[in-house]
């Protein structure tokens, strides 16, 4: 479910050109989940209101035109960010919980979160297809986009919610340091395959939930963190596509 | 008639930066017109205005003699600068032309067999039609520049506006979209376009309105593209032709022409044909 609604939301992170959000925004959510955990409140409670408000903080930053959208994600998550490693450090206890947060643990996951994930899941898919021609003209030239009829502005608060919803439920298994890859990862992939949109959605969607899949099956096994086992088999599928396609385009030129 | 869009003692400002003042210009159905600047003069922020994309520092715009309120603007149809646009963005010809397309709901989130006619015969008009499943990076610029007008069109709108539409593509291609746009003013549609192109404009438009910070001058070509108002348009040394009632301009060199400054050329540039003065392949 993870890897499934990771890759489609990256077909449209990384066609935007925009990569370095699912990095910055998990980063941001952590300040808010070390918040929540300090002050024990509901996880998702204190992680959700911190990412949304987050996301349309960078949202309205980055429209300004003096701040481009990197910049705007590296000063409000890095800040976020620092606040979580601060309560941390003050509190002096770095916790099984915490560690999780980073790095990602599969066996941490319990009823709620897997129903928190299934939610998002729902929601996702829903507003993807929704939202599909107007994130579509969006993602492709935004401003076009506007002045032909498409609400802009609210299309892009939908898809900032919807990238905080994901990276929030996601955080129990990827961790994160580790959620920016598999944003980005089978999105990448899929677009060295194919010059199709439609295409690249369903290939990224497949990459995604496979890799998430047979990530968590090798990280029983090996016995290490679920996170890393993902991302480690999509690098080597990257890898892969990178040899294939380097070869092919050889061969394209070459004339054989 | 009311025009369908107008501006009156318009000034826009970026910060401290003043890009236009003192902009007073209507727009009537029917019209094809042009705005004719140097780069940076302030045609593409005069075009956003028009469009209800920029709202002004100061003045009034209107939309069918009605006071523009934000999002309220005409339906407009616009074409960006080519070299503005991602042409590696996995999309069709189909998906680009899908994407302009208006519709009351979002469901369903694929084309019905009602927007694949109106996009096939939207792609007819512009005599593309054998483009319409090829994916957009493939394509020349004149190509590209069709698309981007069937997208604008597709939906009919009341005004297209074109951002420098023949900036990127050669003289064949350029004479051929501003003849195509002729075509599309002939069924009555409003056009709207900018340009730093002086011939073209002359050549091909009935109406030009010469932008540099404010209004210069507008009306048609004859009468506006007179060396005193395009050397103030452009702050440079031009030289206006007339001949048989057209209009060409071009820019007299700033201090020397290369022949001036190499009478005797070197050997690399000696034409191989010299009686012909040219190496010419017939």
């Amino acid at each position: 479910m993870v890897g499934a609604m990771c890759g489609a939301l990256g077909v449209y992170i990384v066609l935007q050109g925009m990569s370095y959000i699912g990095h910055g925004l998990a980063h941001a959510v952590f300040g808010g989940a070390v918040v929540a955990f300090m002050a024990r409140w509901n996880f998702y409670l204190g992680a959700g209101i911190w990412g949304v408000l987050s996301a349309l903080w960078i949202n309205s930053l980055s429209r300004r035109p003096e701040i481009k959208a990197d910049a705007a994600i590296g000063i409000i998550t890095t800040a976020s960010f620092a606040l979580g490693v601060a309560l941390i450090s003050r509190a002096r206890s770095y916790t099984p919980s915490v560690e999780a947060m980073l790095f990602g643990n599969i066996l941490g996951v319990d009823r709620t979160d897997l129903l928190v994930v299934a939610a998002v899941l729902v929601a996702s898919t829903v507003l993807l297809v929704v939202y599909y021609r107007p994130l579509l003209f969006h993602t492709f030239d935004s401003e076009v986009a506007q002045v032909q009829g498409v609400p802009t502005g609210l299309v892009s608060v939908v898809f900032a919610f919807l990238l905080a919803a994901v990276i929030i439920s996601s955080m129990q298994v990827l961790g994160v340091t580790l959620i920016s890859a598999v944003l980005i990862m089978p999105a990448t992939i899929a677009r060295m395959l194919t010059v199709s949109f439609g295409r690249m959605m369903v290939m990224s969607i497949l990459l995604g939930s496979v890799s998430a899949g047979l990530g968590i099956y090798v990280s029983f096994y090996l016995d290490i963190a679920s996170g890393a086992s993902i991302i480690l088999l999509q690098t080597a599928v990257f890898l892969i596509v990178l040899a294939w396609t380097s070869l092919r385009r050889k061969g394209l030129r070459d004339g054989i | 008639m009311e025009p369908q869009v107008e501006l009156r003692d318009v000034a826009f400002r970026y910060g401290a930066k003043t890009i236009l003042e003192g902009v007073n210009i209507h727009v009537h159905q029917g019209q094809f017109l042009a705005l004719l600047g140097p780069n940076g003069s302030g045609k593409t922020t005069l075009l956003k205005l028009l469009l209800g994309v920029l709202s002004p520092s100061n003045g009034t715009v209107s939309h069918n003699g009605q006071s523009a309120r934000r999002g309220s603007g005409p339906h407009c149809g616009y074409v960006p600068q080519i070299e503005d646009v991602d042409w590696s963005f996995p999309a069709t010809v189909r998906q680009v032309v899908w994407m302009g397309l208006r519709r009351a709901g979002f469901w369903p989130p694929w084309p019905t067999r009602g927007d694949s006619e109106r996009i096939e015969s939207v792609l007819e008009r512009l005599e593309i039609p054998h483009l319409v499943d090829r994916h957009i990076g493939e394509l020349s610029g004149g190509q590209q520049q069709r698309v981007f007008i069937a997208r604008a069109l597709v939906s009919d709108p009341s005004i297209l506006v074109l951002d420098e539409p023949t900036s990127d593509v050669d003289v064949y291609h350029t004479e051929t979209i501003l003849h195509l746009l002729a075509e599309l003013n002939r069924t009555g549609q409003t056009i709207i376009m900018s340009t730093h192109d002086v011939n073209a404009a002359a050549t091909h438009l009935p109406w030009v309105v010469c932008v540099n910070q404010t209004i210069v001058a507008q009306g048609p070509p004859e009468a506006i593209l007179q060396k005193e108002i395009l050397d103030r348009t452009y702050q440079a040394d031009l030289v206006v032709l007339r001949q048989n009632g057209k209009v060409f301009v071009y820019e007299e060199p700033h201090s020397h022409t290369w022949t001036e400054l190499h009478p005797k050329p070197v050997a690399a540039h000696a034409p191989f044909d010299t009686e012909a003065g040219a190496d010419i392949v017939h």
